[in-house]
């Protein structure tokens, strides 16, 4: 390294430094990255050289069998390691912690926060990922039965799985998003549409697609074991009591983290932000309730494709 | 930190003295991120890298540089456009970026922006009278008759005709609108006024109409102004003191008088030797410092002095360490270089 550095102060905020482009080169030398002097050692055959500081002390630099020695006010100075460039700790908007902070922490300060991370560049990227998801989710039956059995059949329901979850899950978030707004709006909210949707997409989708996910266990196990339509109907069964179970918590903390959220971004009181926190959950609910619906027809679908080729 | 009050080296004396700008270490990286719902963070642009002034009531600082040096970002930020990463931004004492929402709301009634494009910045679909009003409306500082008022009281201060008040964008010259603008953002009585590139978008002819309206107004209403401009020529015409942008930093800061007679940085001498001298003269005889390359990215900014890979001074000991922003000679001119005393005064 052709910089070596020396702490000038006991706290080491005031450094020394001694810059040497390559070895028997001359010196140069700096306080807190000033130049302040040099030792000519190439050119003069200097080997040390007193340097007066603005603030009385003086500072001496020696050259001891190619060792760089400092002193101020003749007390050596102790080299130090470069000072490290300061870290910059990510926004939680910029990690994947975001989701998991927000849904720890349901305060109105928590959200508070959050809301200058509000902007439609997130929203969509957030309903476009989430889109996505759901169509994995959907879709995984008729992938591995594209995979195993080639069929222009099935190739066709994968693409109109694709167009329903294209359309049907941006119209899903903004109805539940939506209606709220208007509903917070009659009660007082003062929150732009942006804000409020951002804040609602942060704490609603995750716990939407929980449920969704653990169920999918089920229906690989399904897709994995030949079924009849009578097991078809008891796994069924069994999914939705995954669905009650994990359902009704769920939408009980929805309703805890709502409530500060609305709080928040509308500036309402606790018992406005609680109606509409309780309007968003019953709308969730009917719409949950579609999709499962859905699900089931597809479920059925999947009964269907598995015997008609036969 | 940087100040060039008395205020700040006595700070409980008088808070009369305060800058009512003050600026420390503000930092504003912008994220680079990879996917979409579990997304990485894969490094920063650091557009805004540990900008540190203050101005005080009354003043203008003109903030200059080449497009990229994050000038615009340093304006955005302050008015709180973007969070800042890290920093200070006290605005009359307090730290607007860490004022809870509802606060910042109302310390925004005191800050205005003019945005560079009038073309762009004035939405066509509603009338100069909305658009003039609109500000007074959202902190509803007086009843629908009153604003209406204020808003003809306006255009005339602009310099434009109270008749006008029912007109669209699409009916006024570029110069008009940038009036339009400037009456905006005067509509609700700010104290501080970020112009970012006001009259970049204008012709010639007419910039120096804005610009003399704008020192104009400054007097009238006591306005404190942050004067955003790549061009030197410019900011000298409206500017107390000036800094000078490279790559999200600043490289010098002084006096307007002191930084065009005797500049500090390589940086500053070669957007001085670009601006152009009304003398044939002297224009023939001039040296011109043409800076080789383009600015480099943001998001790898080059190690020790972020100028060096263009700078026609630079040594290898600018390639290793960054020159600390120090002030020269205890004069209230700062640069960051290690060899400022190299640069030729101008011609």
């Amino acid at each position: 390294m052709p910089t070596q550095e020396y702490a000038a102060d006991a706290a080491g905020k005031s450094r020394v430094q001694v810059y040497r482009e390559y070895d028997g080169g001359d010196l140069t030398i700096l306080l807190d990255r000033v130049i302040v002097g040099s030792v000519l050692t190439e050119e003069n055959g200097e080997r040390n050289r007193e340097i007066p500081l603005k603030d009385g002390s003086v500072l001496k630099v020696q050259v001891l069998d190619d060792q760089v020695q400092v002193l101020k006010d003749d007390e050596v100075l102790p080299p130090v390691p470069p000072a490290e460039p300061e870290k910059i700790k990510p926004r939680r908007s910029e990690t994947a912690s975001q989701t998991i902070y927000v849904l720890g922490h349901p305060s109105v300060n928590t959200f508070d926060e959050e809301i200058f991370e509000a902007s439609w560049g997130s929203i969509w990227g957030k309903i476009i990922g989430y889109a996505v998801l759901f169509l994995v989710i959907a879709a995984v039956p008729l992938i591995t039965h594209i995979i195993s059995a080639f069929s222009p059949v099935y190739l066709l329901a994968l693409v109109a799985l694709a167009v329903i979850f294209g359309v049907t899950v941006p119209a899903f978030i903004f109805l539940v998003i939506g209606v709220p707004y208007f509903l917070a709006k009659q009660l007082g909210g003062k929150a732009k549409f942006m804000e409020h949707a951002y804040l609602l997409i942060i704490i609603l989708m995750p716990l939407v697609i929980f449920p969704f996910v653990v169920p999918l266990i089920g229906v690989l196990y399904q897709v994995y074991n030949p079924l009849n339509f009578t097991q078809l109907s008891a796994n069924l069964d069994g999914i939705q009591r995954i669905f009650e179970y994990i359902l009704i918590p769920l939408s009980i903390y929805y309703f805890v983290l709502a409530i500060p959220a609305l709080m928040s971004v509308h500036k309402l009181k606790p018992g406005a932000a609680a109606i509409t926190a309780f309007v968003s959950l019953v709308l969730i609910w009917l719409a949950v309730l579609g999709l499962a619906f859905s699900g089931y027809l597809l479920a059925l679908a999947h009964f269907y494709f598995q015997i008609l080729p036969k | 930190m940087l100040d060039t009050t008395v205020a700040n080296e006595a700070p409980d004396t008088a808070v009369t003295n305060r800058p009512l700008v003050d600026i420390r270490d503000l930092k504003m990286y912008f994220p680079l991120t990879r996917g979409v719902i579990f997304q990485r963070l894969i490094g920063y642009v650091r557009a805004v890298d540990g900008i540190s002034f203050s101005i005080r009531r009354g003043q203008t600082m003109g903030l200059v540089g080449e497009s990229g040096s994050g000038k615009t970002t340093i304006g955005r930020t302050i008015v709180r456009l973007y969070r800042p990463t890290a920093g200070q931004m006290l605005f009359d004492g307090r730290d607007m970026a860490k004022l809870p929402r509802e606060e910042l709301r109302q310390l925004r009634q005191r800050v205005q922006m003019i945005f560079q494009d009038p073309y762009a910045s004035l939405n066509p679909r509603f009338t100069i009278g909305s658009l003039i009003a609109e500000p007074m409306f959202i902190y509803n500082v007086a009843s629908r008759k009153e604003i209406r008022e204020r808003t003809a009281e306006l255009l005339r201060v602009v310099g434009l005709r109270a008749e006008y008040i029912d007109r669209y964008p699409h009916e006024f010259s570029g110069g008009q609108r940038q009036r339009i603008a400037v009456a905006r953002a005067l509509s609700i009585n700010p104290e501080f006024v970020i112009a970012d590139e006001p009259v970049s978008a204008l012709d010639v002819s007419i910039r120096a109409q804005v610009l003399n309206l704008m020192q104009q107004l400054q007097q009238q209403f006591q306005l404190t102004y942050l004067f955003i401009s790549h061009d030197l020529g410019v900011v000298r015409h409206v500017a107390d003191r000036i800094a000078v942008m490279y790559l999200g930093k600043i490289v010098e800061l002084a006096d307007r008088d002191e930084i065009y007679a005797a500049p500090q940085h390589p940086y500053t001498r070669a957007l001085l030797s670009a601006v152009p001298i009304p003398d044939p003269k002297v224009e023939k005889r001039r040296r011109r410092i043409i800076l080789s390359g383009d600015l480099p990215s943001p998001i790898r900014i080059p190690s020790g002095c972020r100028f060096h890979t263009r700078c026609p001074l630079a040594q290898s000991i600018c390639r290793e360490i960054e020159p600390a922003f120090a002030p020269k000679e205890g004069r209230e001119h700062y640069a960051a270089c290690h060899f400022s005393e190299r640069v030729a005064p101008i011609d």
